[in-house]
C-alpha cells in the first residue's frame, strides 16, 4: 500500500487548482445576472389586427393562422406547439409543421406528431366600425 | 483502412488539422467587416444592406460562410483522424475536455452564426434551440439566459459568436496545436478553396418562410431525429449521453475506448442515413421516399 504523504493527500499544486475552480464560479455567476438583465430587444406583440374581409378557407399571417367557414373564422397560432416553428402551407388539407412534419387539421387538431398537443386556439374580438379583427397572441 | 487514406492524404497535402487551423482564422478575419456592419437591433436590414450595397460585404460574407463549413468539417475529420489512430490518450486530461467543449463551442458557433443570419431559416433555428433548452429540466431556463438571452433580441448570440466561442476556440487551438499559425501551405490551399466556393456558391439570405425549412448540414441529421422522436427531452438526454461518452474515451481502458469508438462511428453513420434520407428523399410536406 502506497503511504499518505502530505504531498499526495493535498498537494500545494492541487489546493490551487481547486482555488482556482471555485473562484471561477463568481465570474461565472457574475455572466449568468449580466446576460439575465442584457437588453430586451423588441418585444413580441401581443395581439395582431387583421381586416375582416378574409378570405374563405384558410390564409396564413404570420403567427396566425385564419380559417374562415362561412363567414365565422377560427384564428389558430401557427406557431406548432412541438418546438414552436412556424407553420406556414397547408398540403391536402392540413397544416404542416416545415421544421419536424407535425400534421394538423384545419380545425387545428393534431393528427400526426412529433407535436403531442393541438394548436391553440385565439380568441378575438371583432370591431364592426373598422371591419376588424383583434386577435390575441397569448390566450 | 482509415490510417492509410490519412497518411496518404497527409504526405501530399496538409494535415487536416492544420487545414482547419488556417480555416478558423480566415473566418476569424473575414468575420471582422461583417461584424461592423451589423446591428443586432435590426439584422435582417444591416445584412441586406450589406448584400444589396457592398461588393466587398458580399465577398467577405461568403467567404466568412464557407471557411466557417470548411473550419467544422475538417475539424471533424481531424477528430476522426485522431481517434482512428487512437492518440488521444497522448493527450493531458484537461487539455482533452478543453478540446472536447471547444469542439461544442464549434458547433455552436456555425450555429450561432445560422441564427444571426436573422432570415427565415435563421428565426426557426433560434425557436427550435430555444425549444429544445427549455426542455431541460432546472437547468433549462438558466441555459436560454446564458446562451440565448432573456429576449428576442440577438445581442447575446452576436457576443457569443463574435467573441466569447471564438475566443475560446482560438485558445484551446493554440494550447492543443502549441503554435499561433498553422504551416503557410495549408492557409494556400484553404485560401483557394474558400475562394473558389464564395465565387461559385455566393451566400444570400432566405428572406421569406419558404415551405421547405432546412437547418445547416451538420443538424439535418438532428431535424429528422426530432421528426421521430416526439419528446425534445428524450433527444436531448441521447445527445448529452454521447458527449458523454465521448469525452470518457480518454478514460477507459484501451479495449472498451475501441469498443465505444465503434458504436460512435456506427451512430455517425446512422447520423449520415438521417441526414441523406432528409436532404435528398423527403419533400416539403415531409413525406419521405424511404421512411
Amino acid at each position: 500500500m502506497t503511504p499518505i504523504t502530505k504531498s499526495t493527500l493535498f498537494s500545494r499544486k492541487k489546493f490551487l487548482k481547486l482555488t482556482a475552480v471555485l473562484l471561477s464560479f463568481y465570474p461565472l455567476k457574475l455572466f449568468y445576472d449580466i446576460s439575465r438583465n442584457s437588453r430586451t430587444g423588441i418585444g413580441k406583440n401581443k395581439q395582431q389586427i387583421l381586416s375582416m374581409d378574409l378570405p374563405e378557407g384558410i390564409s396564413f399571417h404570420g403567427d396566425i393562422i385564419a380559417v374562415q367557414k362561412e363567414g365565422s373564422p377560427v384564428f389558430l397560432s401557427a406557431q406548432c406547439p412541438h418546438l414552436g416553428c412556424q407553420i406556414n402551407r397547408q398540403t391536402k388539407g392540413q397544416l404542416v409543421c416545415p421544421c419536424h412534419g407535425s400534421r394538423f387539421s384545419l380545425q387545428g387538431k393534431i393528427i400526426e406528431g412529433p407535436a403531442a398537443r393541438d394548436l391553440t386556439v385565439l380568441s378575438y374580438t371583432t370591431d364592426i366600425k373598422t371591419r376588424q379583427y383583434t386577435i390575441l397572441l397569448s390566450n | 483502412m482509415f490510417g492509410s487514406i490519412f497518411k496518404f492524404w497527409n504526405r501530399r497535402l496538409s494535415t487536416f488539422g492544420n487545414l482547419a487551423f488556417a480555416a478558423f482564422l480566415i473566418a476569424v478575419v473575414s468575420g471582422i467587416p461583417l461584424a461592423i456592419g451589423y446591428d443586432v437591433d435590426n439584422p435582417s436590414d444591416s445584412l441586406q444592406l450589406l448584400l444589396l450595397t457592398d461588393a466587398p460585404g458580399v465577398f467577405f460574407r461568403s467567404l466568412h460562410y464557407w471557411s466557417g463549413q470548411l473550419f467544422l468539417l475538417f475539424t471533424f475529420i481531424h477528430v476522426i483522424e485522431h481517434l482512428s489512430e487512437g492518440s488521444e490518450r497522448d493527450l493531458k486530461k484537461g487539455l482533452w475536455i478543453r478540446l472536447v467543449l471547444a469542439l461544442l463551442f464549434s458547433v455552436f458557433v456555425m450555429l450561432s452564426g445560422f441564427v444571426l443570419k436573422a432570415d427565415a431559416e435563421g428565426r426557426m433555428a433560434q425557436q427550435i434551440l430555444n425549444g429544445l433548452l427549455k426542455t431541460i429540466p432546472l437547468l433549462g431556463a438558466d441555459l436560454q439566459i446564458v446562451i440565448l438571452g432573456n429576449s428576442n433580441s440577438l445581442n447575446l448570440v452576436y457576443i457569443h459568436h463574435v467573441i466569447t466561442t471564438t475566443l475560446f476556440i482560438g485558445i484551446v487551438i493554440i494550447e492543443h496545436m502549441r503554435r499561433f499559425w498553422p504551416e503557410l501551405l495549408s492557409y494556400v490551399y484553404l485560401a483557394g478553396l474558400a475562394t473558389t466556393l464564395t465565387v461559385l456558391i455566393p451566400q444570400g439570405l432566405q428572406l421569406t418562410t419558404s415551405a421547405e425549412i432546412r437547418g445547416p448540414w451538420y443538424f439535418i441529421g438532428l431535424q429528422e431525429i426530432l421528426h421521430w422522436i416526439s419528446n425534445p427531452l428524450l433527444v436531448v438526454g441521447i445527445l448529452t449521453s454521447g458527449l458523454m461518452l465521448f469525452i470518457l474515451l480518454r478514460w477507459v481502458n484501451p479495449v472498451r475506448s475501441q469498443k465505444t469508438k465503434r458504436f460512435l462511428f456506427a451512430m455517425l453513420i446512422f447520423y449520415g442515413i438521417l441526414t441523406i434520407n432528409n436532404w435528398g428523399f423527403r419533400d416539403a410536406s415531409w413525406n419521405s421516399l424511404f421512411f
